[in-house]
């Protein structure tokens, strides 16, 4: 897999290789080509996908963690509470020149009272559905001395985490007709988290980043 | 001529398929075009995404702003919003709420209600959420969160009917709710992958039909080695989203972060314990050149105001880059919501990593008053994207 772009004269440039009337030295400019089009299209399939700035001072109702009742507090919102962050609905490809999807990393930092177990959970849901039909779920365990460490959820992501999502964009509401159409595959990611501290517990987990990266 | 694309059939390209002295096939420029339409058309970057930890609360309306550098790809941008509504109060009635969509660009030009550019349930139209009965036994969240609206802004159409110029657009999103048993959980829009190559738009990818056997190739902006490399060009110059974050336009420390310090430090809800540099956001940088210390240029912006002194405000954005740190000029005092300038950035890529060859770096924004004179600095939003020329 080539490393970085080989820089070459711009399209319309005076010294452009490709413009018209120009020989081809075939070998060499299509090894640049190629070289330049299977880096971009890596390069590009490492997307962010979501960035969130967290949430503080969450604690845990109920033991041991179900995930139907899990998502509200008896306030049912989730800043008074829990920790349950949706992370959005996003699409993904099979990875570029493989036959497997992209892995999904969440990368954070959390903290928790001292010697209070404390976890954060990475969950994706196919499609749009939501934590109670999850598909797979990634769990880390906070490092818990009252400061702030990083973590990590990693999730390698399979066709059966993935939910067909059609679309024929067409914008505002002017009723043209779609001028394209197709279907992505795609997911809903949650972090939820307990902390067995119960209420009153600091604890925090927050910078949240999502992103894609090369299968494992 | 155009021609379907379908996202995500990035194929096995060799750079040794094609060699001196031997003759190049239709199908080694035909897979070129393909993983060009791959790179450029599959993965447009931007997104956003705000979530309901600072939700409104009671009858108010609530305003976020976020920054949406087009991507030169980008055909169509997919947005979505949700209400909720606390478990307990799902049994109200009467309950309203209406969210406003306005795009400018950044000479100024909005496209905002009422504009048949503006997908439905975006113009300010007062939603009624609906009843549900008390022996519902549906999960929590899906009773709470489970109505909302979807639509489009089409990018082609927001400049030739709405006026829109250049690709440095604001996205200002305002929500109306009738009382704090219903609140906008969460809007997330990103950029629509291409379904299709059309050799007559630019940024459109390269119709690989066009290099059909034993057809001539006609080298021009439409076709050709051209157009090709204009589309790997066009792949290169996406420019990724690392950091897009938006807080409700209030000053209120408890929604919104915000310091008072004369002196380097974090904003409150971007801080953690101990720890003056700020929250990290861990990124993945794009590799796009050799990896180095200084690493990819980014460009970042922020979205500022003060409240409750004279004094000046400053912020500042720290990578891992040996270039690192990177700090707008003394901003002036105003009271005014207001973006900075671009910053130039960058991201270091020759950081030790768990997937070579691109390693992880790491953003951090903090700020400071000129002096501690009660001023407030207020952050409403943080873009930080790569910038690729």
């Amino acid at each position: 897999m080539p490393t970085f772009y080989v820089r070459h004269p711009a399209a319309g440039d005076a010294a452009d290789h490709f413009r018209a009337d120009e020989g081809l030295g075939a070998g060499r400019f299509q090894q640049i080509l190629a070289s330049n089009a299977s880096l971009m299209v890596h390069a590009n399939a490492r997307r962010h996908l979501a960035s969130h700035p967290g949430v503080r001072n969450w604690y845990f109702w109920d033991e041991p963690l179900t995930f139907g009742t899990l998502m509200l507090d008896a306030f049912g919102r989730c800043w008074d509470g829990a920790l349950q962050v949706c992370l959005g609905t996003h699409y993904v490809h099979l990875w570029p020149d493989r036959p497997r999807l992209p892995t999904l990393h969440l990368a954070g930092r959390g903290w928790g009272p001292a010697g209070v177990p404390t976890e954060v959970t990475l969950i994706v849901c196919p499609g749009d559905l939501t934590p109670v039909d999850l598909a797979v779920s990634a769990t880390t365990d906070l490092v818990v001395d009252g400061a702030a460490h990083d973590f990590d959820c990693t999730i390698r992501l399979q066709p059966a985490h993935l939910a067909p999502r059609p679309l024929a964009p067409s914008g505002g509401t002017t009723g043209t007709l779609p001028a394209e159409q197709g279907e992505l595959q795609a997911f809903t990611a949650y972090v939820v988290g307990k902390c067995a501290g119960g209420k009153g517990s600091v604890t925090g987990c927050v910078g949240l980043s999502l992103y894609l990266e090369d299968p494992t | 001529m155009t021609e379907p694309h379908i996202p995500g059939r990035g194929l096995a390209l060799s750079t040794t398929a094609a060699r001196n002295r031997e003759t190049v096939r239709a199908f080694h420029t035909m897979a070129l075009a393909m993983a060009a339409d791959a790179a450029a058309l599959d993965n447009p970057p931007w997104r956003l995404l705000i979530e309901d930890a600072q939700g409104t609360d009671g009858a108010e309306t609530m305003t976020w702003q976020a920054r949406w550098p087009v991507s030169d790809t980008a055909g169509y941008l997919w947005l979505r919003w949700w209400r909720s509504q606390p478990r307990d109060r799902l049994l109200y009635g009467g309950l309203t709420i209406a969210v406003t969509l306005t795009v400018t660009d950044a000479v100024g030009t909005s496209v905002t209600v009422p504009s048949t550019q503006l997908p439905q349930g975006f113009s300010g139209e007062t939603m009624r959420p609906g009843w549900v009965r008390s022996d519902h036994n549906l999960d929590a969240w899906w009773n709470a969160s489970s109505s909302g609206c979807e639509g489009f802004l089409d990018v082609a159409t927001l400049r030739s009917v709405g006026g829109l110029a250049g690709s440095d657009w604001t996205l200002t999103v305002s929500c109306t709710t009738s009382d704090s048993a219903v609140f906008l959980s969460r809007l997330e829009a990103w950029e629509v992958p291409g379904f299709a190559t059309d050799q007559e738009v630019d940024h459109r990818g390269m119709p690989p039909g066009l290099f059909l056997a034993d057809a001539p190739i006609t080298d021009s902006n439409e076709s050709g080695y051209q157009r090709l490399l204009a589309t790997i060009g066009d792949a290169r110059t996406l420019r990724p989203c690392y950091l897009d974050l938006a807080w409700p336009l209030t000053a209120d420390a408890f929604r919104t972060p915000s310091l008072t310090a004369a002196g380097e430090g974090p904003f409150t809800l971007l801080d953690e314990p101990g720890v003056v540099t700020g929250v990290p956001f861990e990124v993945f940088p794009r590799q796009v050149l050799r990896p180095s210390a200084q690493g990819e240029p980014c460009r970042w912006r922020v979205l500022y105001k003060m409240t409750g002194g004279t004094k000046d405000g400053r912020i500042h954005v720290r990578t891992t880059s040996t270039s690192s740190p990177f700090s707008t000029a003394w901003l002036a005092n105003t009271a005014t919501w207001t973006w900075s300038p671009w910053i130039a950035g960058y991201l270091r890529t020759n950081n030790a990593g768990p997937t070579p060859p691109a390693a992880r770096d790491t953003i951090k924004v903090t700020g400071e008053v000129s002096a501690a004179d009660g001023t407030i600095l207020w952050l409403g939003g943080v873009y930080f994207g790569g910038d690729q020329a």
